[in-house]
Parts: structure tokens; sequence; C-alpha cells
């Protein structure tokens, strides 16, 4: 048992070692300005379920470097979605932004969503969790136990209750919207058609250069209805953009990015 | 006539109150009053005679309405003065005549008022004066002049202006009073055909992309005697065309002749662009209206009818594979290029301007690519659209900004831009004249200035290598994250409150016991009555703690006070009262019974089988009573 116990340790220690090293010779590969190398290994430590805002962040840096303003901003956006704390990618995001054709505002969801969940913005998933978990057991518990209280003192738990599961169940909602979030979407290629249909012989409708950020409505096979900040909507071709959501996804298949 | 008329009434009078017939009195009373009362001097005003036009103002072919209102005792029809710009009917569309008894300085005066409405059309742009003569009281009157404003154009600039020009059609005349019926009489015929409705397209068989006219056709009969109207007043809204995009309309009006009958005519001529391919249904138009018609009388008679048109169905055909200079346009189209010089500094932008006019939906007019300038850094374009509603001479001009980074003799080669020609099925591909640039070597060479759009035109181009951004070199999480399932959040949101449930509810039975002594005393009557009985036998005798014990039991589970000095009778009586059980209150009874002799004879010691006995008999009768009392 304690065997078993030292063994488990010894592993995760040595695999934590070897993270460490990946991502040190990631770091150093893009000192040295081999951008490419930097960017397989901070790849092979996603690959290895690694999912920390700071290797995105690094792996935006990289790919920007390399001219893949598409890539770069797909990276700060998820490492922003995983801690919107993280100030650096906030900054980066903006100069990688200002230097697309067009600059396009992210498409953002209506007024009073927004006002709604004002506080949740700045929370990242994990957090919002353990928050709506905090809140929820406690003001469950305190449920629990208003029956065994003295009557006196009952009404200052029924109102804690009720205060900590309002809390718990906004908190729940914030936790459930960030689980499933509205894919968004930025285009990885130099210019692509957005087409009224999902063909290649569907008039365009508009163009979309790289670096635009859009919401995805739709995706089918090879092609994804997207809506550009105008409330423009077309299909465009599945290949031309990457949806962040998906990047650990993306960046683990076998694919990956093709460099 | 009239004094014999009236002496036969007086005649009448008389003879009906000497018969004293009380109720024809009072009506020959009123004719008579009526009849005294004509002879009185008649009513005059200065101007007796009002007349209004209503729209103010028309268009040219349009229609228009005149309210002519005399007052006074003797009138005359009365007449137009004639106008060369309008047209009215001299028969009235509506005849009314009121007559009311007014009584002023103890004068009573009758005043009569008679109301004619007219038809006009105007023929003439221009403004012209309507003016009215007519007889009233023997003597002739004119009106004050009323302006009616003709404009060139059909429509009519006195409607609200939150109506769309499809909506914006001469309101109908509003009448005071008129009858309403829905079966038509013997002008049935004329009111059926009285509205003519039609839709059309240009073409059914199309492709994607491909704008075609869909005509909105409503053909309503033109007499005086009949107007048509709708619930709003205005137009009906075309059919649902969500399927398409869809132009400016153009409209016109007409006159026609059908069967003989005067028709206007009034065409609504929609651009129309399919969104998607496949089959795609325009609904029927519908008109729900009614026919006002004027009978002899001038009394208008109105009739509900229903028109609508035949729904269509138009067949979109996707493109055929596209040429590689295809950039999504659909129609016939021509193009032009300008550039701003031909001769420029290293950094000092020229600017290409690409024009494409023609006809075709102009959304998926784009603009091309310019290929091969690695000569220059091209930005842009500008996109400006001229006439972008009319669908038919649409202008868009891509403008490019080029910006010459290094010196020489360079062509900007001939821009190739394919469209694809419906109407011909297949792609054409147009071609802008070359130009030849010659770029001079500037003072400065080491920074290029992009020109052309606003940003770039302040935004300096460093060639050099960029500064590497910062990295992040610690981090503190480099493990694999586990990720939390769905299923553990939906635990997590459900298995709190269950908990809670339970613990709350524990809490409310507890309360409930707390609260109810009698209840608690029964729920723990069983522990209770073993816990006395074991006492009772290590402190004194088996028989004292078999009896205590069980009428503890019995005594907390019904709830009586002082059990322990109750008799074995007593206890016998009071469970026939409550168990249905006769062998088991006859085995307490016996039970009792031993125990009081056992305590009553004096015995310190019992044997160790009566002991043994009796703790079996109280353990089995305290099982059995268990299950007996509730």
């Amino acid at each position: 048992m304690i065997f078993t116990f030292c063994l488990i340790i010894l592993w995760n220690f040595s695999a934590n070692e070897i993270y460490q090293k990946t991502f040190q010779t990631a770091n150093e590969a893009y000192y040295s300005g081999n951008f490419s190398v930097a960017i397989d290994n901070y790849i092979k430590l996603i690959r290895g379920g690694i999912e920390d805002s700071i290797v995105f962040y690094n792996l935006g840096n990289a790919f920007y470097h390399l001219g893949k303003k598409g890539y770069s901003i797909a990276c700060y956006q998820y490492a922003l979605e995983l801690n919107p704390s993280l100030s650096v990618a906030n900054e980066n995001l903006e100069k990688v932004l200002n230097e697309t054709q067009r600059k396009l505002a992210l498409p953002e969801e209506p007024l009073w969503w927004r006002y709604l969940f004002i506080f949740h913005y700045g929370i990242s998933k994990v957090s919002t969790w353990i928050i709506a978990t905090f809140f929820w057991i406690v003001g469950w518990v305190t449920f629990g136990v208003i029956s065994w209280l003295p009557i006196s003192i009952r009404k200052y738990a029924i109102f804690l209750c009720v205060v900590f599961v309002i809390l718990g169940t906004v908190f729940i909602c914030s936790g459930i919207i960030k689980e499933f979030p509205y894919p968004k979407g930025v285009v990885v290629v130099e210019k692509t058609s957005a087409h009224i249909l999902p063909s290649e012989n569907s008039p365009s409708r508009f163009e979309l250069y790289e670096g635009d950020r859009f919401l995805v409505e739709r995706e089918e096979s090879d092609w994804c209805l997207v809506r550009s900040v105008g409330n423009e909507k077309g299909w465009v071709k599945s290949k031309d953009i990457l949806i962040w959501s998906k990047l650990p996804v993306y960046l683990s298949s076998s694919e990956g990015i093709g460099m | 006539m009239v004094v014999d008329y009236k002496n036969g009434v007086i005649e009448k009078m008389f003879k009906s109150i000497v018969e004293n017939k009380f109720i024809d009195n009072v009506i020959l009373l009123s004719i008579l009053f009526f009849m005294v009362l004509s002879f009185y001097p008649s009513y005059s005003a200065d101007s007796p005679i009002s007349v209004s036009v209503e729209p103010v103002e028309v268009g040219v072919g349009e229609m228009f309405e005149v309210l002519v209102v005399i007052n006074g005792s003797n009138i005359e029809e009365p007449k137009f003065i004639p106008v060369e710009g309008v047209r009215i009917d001299p028969n009235p569309t509506y005849s009314g005549m009121s007559t009311q008894v007014q009584i002023m300085f103890g004068k009573t005066q009758i005043v009569t008022t008679k109301e004619r409405r007219f038809r006009g059309t105007a023929d003439k742009e221009g403004e012209w004066t309507i003016q009215v003569k007519a007889k009233v009281d023997g003597k002739e009157y004119t009106s004050d002049p009323v302006v009616l404003k003709v404009s060139k154009s059909a429509t009519p600039k006195v409607q609200p202006p939150t109506l769309s020009p499809f909506q914006q059609r001469k309101q109908l005349p509003r009448r005071s009073s008129q009858s309403y019926s829905t079966q038509p009489r013997s002008v049935s015929p004329v009111i059926d055909n009285s509205l003519i409705v039609e839709s059309e397209v240009s073409k059914k068989l199309i492709y994607q992309g491909e704008i075609i006219y869909l005509t909105l056709r409503a053909k309503i009969i033109d007499l005086s005697d009949i107007s048509i109207r709708t619930p709003t007043g205005n137009i009906p809204d075309p059919p649902d065309l969500s399927n398409f995009f869809v132009g400016k309309a153009e409209h016109s009006t007409r006159t026609e002749t059908i069967n003989n009958y005067p028709y206007k005519v009034m065409e609504h001529k929609i651009p129309i662009c399919p969104k998607g391919v496949g089959t795609f249904k325009i609904s029927p138009w519908v008109w729900d209206a009614s026919v006002v018609y004027y009978g002899n009388w001038g009394w208008p008679e109105s009739y509900s009818i229903r028109k609508e048109t035949e729904p269509i169905s138009i067949e979109v055909r996707p493109l055929p594979s596209s040429p590689p200079n295809y950039y999504g346009a659909v129609g016939k189209f021509n193009i032009t290029a300008n550039i701003s010089g031909t001769d420029v500094e290293v950094g000092t932008p020229l600017y290409l301007t690409l024009t494409i006019t023609g006809e075709g939906y102009p959304e998926f007019v784009k603009p091309p690519e310019i290929k091969g300038l690695d000569w220059a850094y091209v930005s842009g374009p500008e996109v400006q659209s001229v006439n972008s509603d009319s669908w038919n001479a649409i202008e868009k001009s891509f403008k490019y900004t080029i910006s010459p980074m290094k010196s020489g003799d360079f062509k900007i080669d001939s821009i190739e831009y394919a469209y694809f020609n419906p109407q011909l099925g297949q792609y054409a591909t147009l071609k802008t004249t070359p130009f030849n640039i010659r770029v001079k070597q500037s003072s400065d060479n080491a920074v290029i200035t992009a020109g052309g759009a606003p940003r770039l035109e302040t935004q300096t181009l460093d060639v050099s290598k960029p500064e590497l951004l910062p990295l992040v070199t610690e981090s503190t999480r480099l493990k694999p994250s586990k990720k939390t399932g769905i299923t553990s959040k939906v635990m997590l949101i459900i298995v709190p409150p269950l908990i809670s449930s339970l613990m709350f509810l524990g809490g409310i039975r507890r309360q409930s016991l707390l609260n109810n002594p009698a209840l608690l005393r029964k729920r723990n009557a069983y522990r209770n009555a073993l816990k006395k009985y074991e006492e009772l036998r290590k402190t004194t005798s088996t028989p004292l703690a078999v009896e205590n014990g069980l009428k503890q039991y019995i005594g907390d589970m019904l709830g009586l006070e002082n059990p322990l000095g109750m008799t074995s009778d007593e206890i016998s009586d009071i469970l026939f009262r409550c168990v249905q059980n006769v062998e088991i209150i006859e085995r307490v009874r016996k039970i009792l019974k031993t125990c009081e002799r056992l305590r009553y004879a004096g015995e310190k010691e019992t044997s160790l089988n009566e002991d043994k006995g009796l703790e079996d008999a109280f353990r089995e009768v305290i099982e059995t009573l268990r299950k007996s009392i509730k």
C-alpha cells in the first residue's frame, strides 16, 4: 500500500519534471527565435493534458511571431477564458487585433444579458464552480439545520439560507453558461468568404480576414454558419476558422496545425 | 293645392278632436306646426356655399373629391366654374339633405342643408382653384375659392410620412352614413369586377443570385358611383418575401379599359433576389376590401370582397462551377479602372479605383483581389456604392491604396473580374486596362509609409524584426487538469438539497415530538418499559419488575396517568377498550395477577424457574402488545 502510494508520488513528481522541462525548452526556443520548435513544445504540453492559461498565452506569442495572427488570437482568447485576470494576454490580444485588417470587435451578448451576468465576466470557469459549490452547500446546510435551531434564531438562519441559495443558484447559472458557451471563432487564413449557403458555388455575402472574430451559430461537416459583429451571417469553410473553445482538442488532434 | 291640403288637414283635425282621437290629434298637430312654420321667412346666410377638397394635393391622373355644402331654404343644384387642369363629374356621387329648426331671438327659422359630393380627376400639374355657383333662395352665390395642388408625381404628399411609398395611396373618402350589405344585387357583375388583382414574376426558373421582378397589379374600376376601400385605407402589404432580398419598388399608375369600363391600374414592380437554392413560393397578394356603391338615391351601399393572386413558385438553380476570378457577382456588369498617377516616389500612395456598373444584386458585387504587386503594399479597398437600391443600374467603386516599396518601372496588370450572366447561363470575365507605373527613389529609404485607409496612413511599416513579446516563464500549475464531468456537477446541484431536506424533516419530527409529550411517551414506551424492568429486576424482585415494566409500557402506550398505581383489573378494563385481541388481554391480566399474588404473598425469594417464566412471559406479552397497540 505504502509502496503503491510512494510509486504514485514518484510518478507524479517525474511527470511534473517532464512538463517543466518541456515548458522551459519551449521558452528557450522562443527566445532564440525558433518559434516552430517553441510551438511544438507548447503543443506537447497541451497534448499531455496541461490546460494552463500561461501555456496558451506563450503559444499565442509564438504564433504571433510566426505570422499566424488568427491562431495567436485564438490562443490569447482561450488563455483569457481559463484565466480572465491574465492581463498580459489581454494586452497582447489588443495588440494583435490592432494589426488585423479590420480590427473587428467580437459579437457580444445582448445588453440585458451582460447586465444580468455582470459579475461573471471576470471570473474563470473553475473559480465560478468553486464559488457556486460553496454558496450552494452552505445554503442547503443552513436550510437543513433550520429545524434543529432554537426558534429565536431561525429567522436569521432562513435569511442566510435564502441568500446563500440564491447566490449559489446565480453562480451555478454562471457556471453552466461558461460550461456551454456560444462557440466563438477566428479566421486563421488570410481571407475567406462567407457564403449564403454552405457551398463553394453559393455567392459570397461578405469577406472575413485573418483575425476577424465571430460567433459560430451552426456547424455542419465542413462548414460553419458564422455571425459577425454587424449581425451579418454566412457560411464559412471550417478549415479557414478556429473555434477557440475547441483549441486544446484541435491542437491535440493528429492533424494539428500544419506548419 | 297646398291650401286644400292644409284645409283638409285642419278639417280632419277638428273632426278628430270632436271624435276625441288623441294620438291622431298629436300627429296632425305636428304636421300642422311644420306646415305653418314653412310660411315664415327662410334663413339666409352671407356665405351659404362651402366647398372643401379632399385631398388638397394629388398627382396627375389621380382622383379627388369635392364636398359642397349649401345652406338655405330654396336651393338649386350647384354648378362648378370650369377649370383648365381638373375635370369634375357634374353628377354627384352622394346627395344628402337635412333640415333644422332654429329659434333665435324669438324667431323660428328652418335651415335646410344640402350636401353634395363630386368626384374629379386632375389632368394637369399646377394649382387650380375650384369654385361652385348655386342659386339659394332666388339669389346666385359663388363659393370661396378652394385651391387644389396637382403635382407631377402620382404619389400624393399629404399622406402621413410613416407610410411606405407602397402604402401611400389616395385615402378613400369617408362618409358619415352608409348601409352595409354583403349580398350584391343587380350591380353584382360590376362589383365583382370592380377590383382585379394580379401578380407575376419576370422569370420563374432562375439562377442563384439572379434578380427578377415581381409585379403586383391592382386594377380598380374608375366609376363615379363605385369606390373601393380597404380596412386600413391603404394598399394591402405585398406578399411574404422573406426568402428573397428585396430592392426598391417602382410604382406607376395608368388607366385601362376592360369590358368597356374604365379602370385605374396601379402597378408595383419589386426587384427580388433569392436567398438560397431550391423552390421558393411567393404567397398570394390578398385584398380584403369593401366596394362602396352609390345607388340612385345617393346612399352608399357597401359590399365586402376578397381578391387574391395566385401563389407563384420560383425554381432557383445553383450556379455552375466558378472560374478562378469569380467573387460572387450575378447579373450583367461592366468594369472600368482608374489610377491616380503613374509616376510616383517610393512610399507615396497611388489610388487604383475599379468601378463596376450594371444590373444585379449589389451585395454580391465584391472587390477583386489585386495580385502580383510584390513591389508595393496594397491596402483597402474602400467601397463606395451608388444607386444600390435600384438594382437595375448599380455602381460600385473599389478604391485600393498602393504604396510602392521599391523604385523601378512596374506594371499593374489587367485585373480580371468574372461574373455569372444568368441570361446566358455562363460566366463572363471582364478585364481592366493595365497601367505602367514608374516609381522613383525617395529621400528616406528605411521606413515606408503606407497610405490609404486612415489607420494605415499614420502607421509605419517597420521592415526590421519586431521585438519579441514577453513570455510568462513560471507556471505553477503544470500538471494535467482533472476535468470534472457533467455528472459530478449535476450531483453537486442535486445532492445538497436532498440531504438538507432530510435533515430539515428530521428537525421537524424532533420538534413535533418535543411539542407532544404523549407521542414522545408512546414512541419511547418499549425502551422505557425494558429499562424499568431491568432496573427493578436488579434492585428488587422479578415479579415487581415484570409488573411495573408491563404497567409502564401499557401506561406509556395508552397515555395513562400513574399506571403503576393501577390494579391488574383496572389495566385489563382499559385494555379491553383499546385492544381487540382478548387473548392477549387475558394473558396480561394473568401475568399481572401472578405478580400481584407473589407480591402480596410476601415471598422474599422466588424460584429461578418462576423468574424465568415471568421474564419470558413479560417479553412475549410486551412484543405482542407492541403489535396490538398502535
